[in-house]
């Protein structure tokens, strides 16, 4: 879901580059100075995750699991692993990396807020898989808008995209149960907010 | 993994590239003004040239490693993607060239798609060339310069420190699995056996979190680090600055004036 730099018209950019703004200024201001390094371990760990290619050469987000633990602080940790991966692997462009920001960071914050009432107890793997699946469908969602924003001839890109997120959907859903069934036991501060 | 070495790409190049030298601050300025100028061009004329522009500032940077033409290659496999997807279209049109199924192939989107490719190739060759060629220290001390947000900087530079730890441990842990029998075949057991690897990654990278921010709050550490880099008052540098400044400009009003030109002669024909 990486869009890359000349595909997206200038107010599609602009939405998506002041909205990003928004969400990362107003993640900065809730983020505590001594939650920092907290949060870009997390946010390292997550990077190094996604990473790693699952069989059938699927890679996951998991920005679900990071919205609950992270919170709004979500926003500024996603548009740093963004930023990084643009820089450093050329997946996003530059100047849509505003717009690559409100397709994760979004969904991530907005999963957590909802998700995360039940992920701090035990016992709630359907909720973590809908978690997981959900922050990928309003991220296939999100993307789709801001591509038919560009143009109605976006349609088919916008398709295909719904498509193949299928798998990607409910392997997400799975994983983040499975991650989620892991770490209430053995770290459920995890799922405490920062 | 993608990249073993967490540098960007050109950063380790041969050593005698102009661009290396120069300011980062400066390049990632340029970088994003080009990018800005550029994204806005929706005519092939314009596209073409400023595909030709960046390639003579590619020319121009030698010598060119060979991971440039790797990453290049990365770049262009989004816009294999929207060459293969955007020409398809649910309603007919007079561009449309063949329908089958419900689905309709048009020449225009496909027109499109092909000045996509052109804008997204002429914009990434030159932010690759620009920000890649200094390191991500180098990057991140540039963006507190542009006044970017201190903390926002502060996450970059703990976040890129840590990655370097969690690959080596996520290592570490996917070694000992494949040494107990562990074949990734897919099946719920083995998405069992990811997901239970990466709780461990979480769980290792949130006791080094708790270890280390105890250890800094114990030594006074008030949430920013110092940043340290020389502060570049010279008139050389500034003179610089403004020539590849008022460049970058001047290519991107010559550019527009394509466009404007070629819309001007596709309306009167």
């Amino acid at each position: 879901m990486h869009i890359a730099d000349g595909v997206l018209s200038t107010p599609s950019l602009v939405t998506g580059g002041l909205l990003a703004l928004a969400g990362v200024g107003y993640g900065l201001r809730r983020l505590e100075s001594d939650k920092m390094m907290s949060v870009a371990i997390l946010t390292a760990a997550f990077f190094v995750i996604t990473l790693i290619h699952l069989p059938g050469d699927l890679h996951l987000v998991l920005h679900g699991l990071m919205g609950v633990m992270l919170g709004w602080a979500a926003f500024p940790a996603m548009a740093v692993a963004l930023l990084l991966q643009s820089i450093l692997f050329q997946f996003g462009g530059l100047t849509s990396l505003g717009v690559n920001v409100c397709i994760v960071a979004y969904p991530a914050v907005f999963c957590g807020a909802v998700f995360r009432r039940y992920l701090k107890e035990e016992g709630h793997y359907v909720a973590a898989f809908f978690c997981g699946m959900i922050a990928i469908v309003l991220s296939v969602l999100t993307a789709s808008i801001f591509l038919l924003s560009s143009g109605p001839m976006f349609v088919g890109t916008a398709s295909a995209l719904a498509l193949t997120y299928v798998p990607v959907m409910v392997v997400e859903g799975l994983v983040t149960a499975f991650i989620y069934g892991r770490l209430i036991h053995l770290a459920p501060k995890l799922f405490q907010p920062k | 993994m993608p990249n073993d070495c967490l540098e960007p790409p050109l950063y380790h190049g041969r050593k005698n590239s102009w661009l290396k030298g120069e300011d980062a601050a400066m390049k990632i300025c340029v970088a994003v003004l080009y990018a800005a100028g550029l994204c806005q061009l929706s005519t092939p004329l314009a596209a073409l040239a400023a595909c030709a522009f960046s390639g003579m500032v590619v020319l121009f940077s030698m010598p060119v490693p060979k991971e440039f033409w790797r990453r290049m290659l990365i770049v262009n496999i989004f816009f294999l993607f929207i060459c293969l997807t955007l020409p398809i279209q649910f309603e007919k049109s007079a561009y449309t060239v063949a329908s089958f199924w419900g689905i309709h192939l048009s020449k225009e989107a496909f027109a499109l798609a092909l000045i996509m490719l052109l804008k997204g190739n002429a914009i990434g060759s030159v932010v690759l060339l620009f920000v890649g060629t200094s390191s991500l220290d180098d990057n991140v001390r540039a963006l507190s310069r542009l006044r970017v947000p201190q903390k926002f900087v502060m996450l970059i530079l703990l976040t890129h420190v840590n990655i370097q730890l969690l690959r080596r441990e996520a290592a570490k842990l996917f070694l000992a699995a494949e040494l107990r029998g562990f074949v990734p075949r897919f099946s719920v057991g083995m998405l069992k056996t990811y997901a239970w690897l990466f709780g461990m990654v979480f769980v290792r990278a949130w006791q080094r979190s708790e270890k280390v921010n105890t250890a800094m709050v114990l030594r006074g550490f008030s949430g920013i680090f110092p940043l340290l880099y020389e502060a570049e008052v010279k008139y050389a540098n500034t003179a610089r600055w403004l020539a590849m400044l008022l460049g970058t400009v001047a290519v991107i009003v010559l550019l527009w004036a394509i466009e404007h030109n070629s819309s001007a002669a596709q309306a009167f024909l």
